[in-house]
């Protein structure tokens, strides 16, 4: 007798339905997809125990007449799809006819649907893959979909379900989900019997976003809009200084529908990267326009991932677009983040999307920041000249000197409408960082050589990956050369980087460089490692500065191409207006 | 414990122990001074357990001996504001007064079992030095170390005792000092060690007393320096000095006289330009003429010139401003040698007998 055997059809459903469904959540995407593919403009979710027990969408859309609902719950029987060309031009959201028989197969299932225009509805009910006859039943127009007893008949399956409370974190995260894919339609969320989200129709994305995360958050976001043939990238991003420590928060939306892929991820970090901590990540709203014949959809059963026919245009368009957008921005960080100061975005130009990195990169750095100069703030308010360093001289003498170190970490500064709190490691961290850029760029890199080299002893295999860094950390005054097995000697340093500490570097280089990233360009990873040398050779928090430090700190800070924030996105300074402690201590 | 003594010796011990331990806040004890009264002396020391000092008051009128551990800056500041000849310290049940004719001090006291163990001193296999060779040895290479927070190198002052010969070495990687000086030393020890900066630096301070002759007691983990009436002892830094000996160049070709106050002046002018980002002279020797420039990308430039006798090979070679002026403000001779082999090599200048200073130069990357 043959061993190998054609599996029984219900369990051939079982496992199809294994890999859309995992949990209540998916149910309900596959069910909104539905709706939003049906053209509703209303749809309704209504769960019981968190949709472990009850899962129903009702919605207004265009309906099935009897012979559709009667297939309704038949395997790959769709009408999203025609013929095997369609395949890839997929327009709807659906398109395998998966989800229906998938969720009949492991619930009891019923589908209620009028067609717009008809004056009866049909049902037709299924438990376990097994179908019930269709019956005539008088219904609302539009379509209504239940499942109960999610896996009654898979109880590991069941087992694996999670407290209600997980389930609606997942319910709510997919409903916000398509809520920012379709502002316009009407989304409204009922677990037993209690408004979880409402969600009424919004002329468009930043309304929405207003409804659901806040007016605080909708106050400061940044658009972004960019068009090129094929691809259009549409939405919102949030300045820096709101953050997440996971990507939870990058809503990316490929026609419609939720993705999440590396290539657009890796953007948009890299348009941020500087701006941000390191394990810290921006919050973005995206809308991507792509030409249904530049992407495969039909990747991953719950359509999630995508593939770009090209990744690269895609990345470059995608990290430009964010990139113009930020450095277009001047960003202040204020005790308060709800009275953020006005922006007084002076001399910054528009970057064009094919500017080289290290251009806009030096650009980022020029921008403005004279606001932040009390001194300077009226007599430039109308023209703003880069004042020349001399000028700069004389100026310190009449600028204002108050200041205090805290902590030893901290140095407060009085300011002519208020006080800065300035991060003393932060701050310094950005004026080295500029400083040996500005060196490697006008060629003017000094380098001390040693007496003594400083040996290093490393293990093999960051013996390796230091080793193939050899040329980058030469470019930038590392000099470092082989000495026996595993060991490196450090032969000369840049100049400026006195109080550097080579082993620290070399440990900081190791732990924030994968041996990966060494294969891509010399730039990207060039700035990486300047950006680590400022970080190991500024001043360290808990260090006590002499008067004398702390004034060539401040007088640098006051260089008009200092940043408010540190390579690492860590803001430098905290503003916090007279006015506002006036406030606090009522005395207005 | 009861005593009476004479304010100015007592003020002078204040003086030496002062503020070892000041700014330590890790272990509020060690801000405290340990006065310990017996056989018509006073001890007073202090402690931050890297460093500790003491220093003996003798003619004390000892009338009841004991131990008393208190606030060192509070009994320092009463004693040198103390406006009688003699002052009359006495402690009860951990209550220290210090008492006048119209005034009276009372001090809440520790408890004398919390402070550290101060190391004692043992008088044998010690070498014997000049104050004033131990001075200028400490001056002429702690200096390296005494500015940069850097941590290249070693942060000790490397001491070599041989025969006749202290040899007393500082480098933080960039530069080098090594000054040798004459020791006395019985028998014969042969022995080196590295001093905490922390440590050296106390060294000096302590050398200000009057005493002219200095023991040196090196012992495995620690190292003592003894005056008549006060000893320090310092933690060392463990581990082996780097061969220091192999960095010095020594086949350079071009050597050159100079006058130290017209170099230091030059070098001084000349380095007006630079800026903390960009601390670079050129010293270019042409024929009889030294020339320093300076061209500071957000500043300036700068050319100095001065006379000198040469008439090889030219060079030029580019070094910190700041290096070289460190080195001629503790040299004390009139002339300084520097010799030079190519813009790659260390330079070094050479001051009165035994006492190199080495210098690595700085190079442009590009050029």
């Amino acid at each position: 007798m043959s061993k190998i055997k054609v599996l029984p059809q219900t369990v051939v459903t079982k496992i199809a339905a294994g890999e859309v469904i995992e949990r209540p959540a998916s149910v309900l995407k596959e069910l909104i997809e539905n709706s939003i593919d049906a053209d509703a403009t209303r749809i309704e979710v209504q769960l019981e125990d968190g949709g472990k027990k009850l899962i129903k969408v009702s919605d207004n859309g265009i309906g099935m007449d009897r012979d559709d609902v009667e297939l309704a719950f038949v395997s790959h029987a769709t009408s999203k799809l025609w013929s095997d060309d369609d395949l890839f031009s997929i327009n709807t959201l659906g398109f395998r006819g998966e989800a229906l028989p998938s969720v009949g197969a492991v619930s009891q299932a019923r589908i209620i649907s009028r067609p717009r225009g008809t004056l009866i509805g049909s049902e037709i009910q299924i438990e376990g893959g097994n179908l019930h006859k269709i019956k005539e039943k008088g219904a609302p127009e539009g379509t209504q979909v239940e499942a109960r007893n999610l896996f009654y008949n898979t109880p590991v399956r069941r087992k694996f379900l999670k407290s209600t409370h997980t389930e609606m974190a997942h319910i709510s995260e997919t409903v916000t989900r398509f809520a920012l894919a379709y502002p316009k339609i009407h989304f409204s969320t009922v677990n037993n019997g209690k408004n979880v989200l409402s969600l009424p129709p919004t002329k468009d994305l930043k309304e929405r976003i207003t409804t659901i995360f806040g007016d605080e958050m909708g106050k400061v976001l940044i658009t972004i809009n960019s068009k090129e043939p094929n691809v259009s990238i549409y939405g919102y991003v949030l300045p820096p200084t709101y953050n997440r420590p996971n990507t939870k928060m990058q809503f990316v939306f490929l026609n419609g529908r939720y993705i999440r892929d590396n290539i657009i991820s890796h953007a948009i970090n890299a348009a941020y990267l500087n701006l941000l901590m390191s394990k810290r990540y921006p919050i973005v709203f995206l809308s991507l326009q792509v030409d249904n014949k530049e992407v495969d959809v039909n990747v991953h059963p719950t359509k999630i991932e995508v593939r770009f026919k090209n990744a690269g245009l895609i990345h470059d368009q995608v990290y430009s677009a964010l990139h113009t957008a930020l450095t277009g921005t001047e960003f202040h960080s204020s005790l308060k983040a709800t009275s953020l100061p006005e922006h007084t975005n002076i001399g910054t130009s528009s970057h064009e999307k094919k500017e080289s990195v290290m251009k806009s990169m030096s650009d980022f750095f020029s921008r403005s920041l004279e606001n932040k100069t009390p001194y300077h703030k009226d007599e430039h308010k109308q023209t703003y000249f880069p004042p020349s360093k001399t000028e700069h001289l004389f100026k310190r003498e009449s600028a204002f000197t108050s200041y205090l170190q805290i902590h030893n970490s901290y140095i407060v500064e009085e300011t002519t409408d208020g006080l800065n709190i300035i991060d003393q490691h932060a701050l310094h961290e950005i004026v080295l960082y500029h400083e040996i850029w500005e060196q490697i760029k006008s060629s003017k890199l000094l380098k001390q050589n040693l007496l003594i080299p400083e040996l290093i002893e490393l293990t093999p295999r960051d013996y390796v990956t230091i080793m193939s860094l050899k040329n980058e950390l030469d470019t930038l005054g590392l000099e470092i050369e082989e000495f026996g097995k595993s060991t490196i000697a450090i032969r000369a340093h840049p100049q400026i980087l006195r109080n550097l500490d080579c082993r620290e570097l070399i440990q900081g280089l190791l732990e924030e460089i994968d041996s990966d990233e060494i294969k891509s360009d010399t730039d990207s990873i060039l700035r990486k490692i300047v950006k680590i040398m400022a970080c190991k050779g500024a001043v360290k928090s808990g260090q006590r500065l002499s008067s004398q430090e702390i004034q060539s700190l401040l007088e640098k800070k006051k260089d008009d191409t200092i940043t408010s924030f540190c390579p690492h996105g860590r803001p430098t300074t905290l503003e916090f207006k007279i006015s506002e402690l006036e406030k606090q201590f009522k005395r207005k | 414990m009861k005593i009476k003594c004479n304010k100015e010796d007592i003020k002078k011990g204040f003086h030496i122990v002062e503020c070892n331990a000041s700014g330590s806040n890790i272990r509020p004890i060690l801000q405290n001074v340990k006065i310990t009264a017996k056989n018509n002396t006073l001890e007073l020391s202090t402690t931050d357990l890297e460093v500790s000092i003491s220093y003996v008051v003798d003619s004390v009128e000892v009338i009841e001996p004991g131990v008393v551990v208190c606030p060192e800056v509070k009994v320092a500041s009463i004693v040198k504001e103390w406006s009688e000849d003699c002052i009359e310290i006495t402690e009860e049940n951990r209550i220290c007064s210090i008492t006048g004719k119209g005034s009276y001090f009372k001090i809440l006291c520790m408890d004398p079992e919390e402070f550290p163990a101060i190391p004692q001193f043992t008088n044998e296999n010690y070498i014997e030095i000049d104050k004033a060779n131990l001075t200028e040895m400490v001056r002429k290479t702690a200096f390296i170390l005494s500015g940069e927070k850097a941590k290249h190198g070693s942060n000790g002052v490397f001491l070599d005792v041989n025969k006749n010969r202290a040899k007393m070495v500082a480098n933080d990687g960039r530069r080098l000092a090594e000054i040798k000086r004459k020791i006395d030393n019985p028998n014969g020890l042969r022995n080196s060690c590295i001093i905490p900066i922390k440590g050296i630096l106390q060294v000096l301070r302590m050398l200000s007393d009057h005493d002219e002759i200095i023991k040196i007691r090196i012992e495995e983990r620690r190292v003592f320096v003894r005056t008549e009436k006060s000893t320090l002892c310092s933690q060392l830094i463990e581990g082996q000095y780097p061969e220091y000996e192999e960095v010095i160049p020594t086949n350079l070709d071009k050597r050159i006289t100079l006058d130290k106050r017209t170099f230091f002046s030059a070098v001084r002018r000349g380095s007006v330009m630079t800026t903390e980002e960009y601390k670079l002279l050129r010293f270019k020797i042409l024929e009889n003429l030294l020339e320093l420039r300076c061209t500071s990308p957000d500043v300036g430039e700068a050319k100095v010139e001065m006379p000198i006798e040469y008439s090889g090979e030219g060079l030029e070679i580019g070094l910190n401003p700041d290096y070289i002026l460190d080195f001629l403000k503790v040299v004390d001779t009139d002339k300084v040698g520097l010799e030079l082999k190519d813009h790659s090599t260390a330079g070094v200048f050479k001051a009165g007998n035994d006492y190199t200073y080495v210098v690595m130069p700085m190079s442009l990357e590009g050029s």
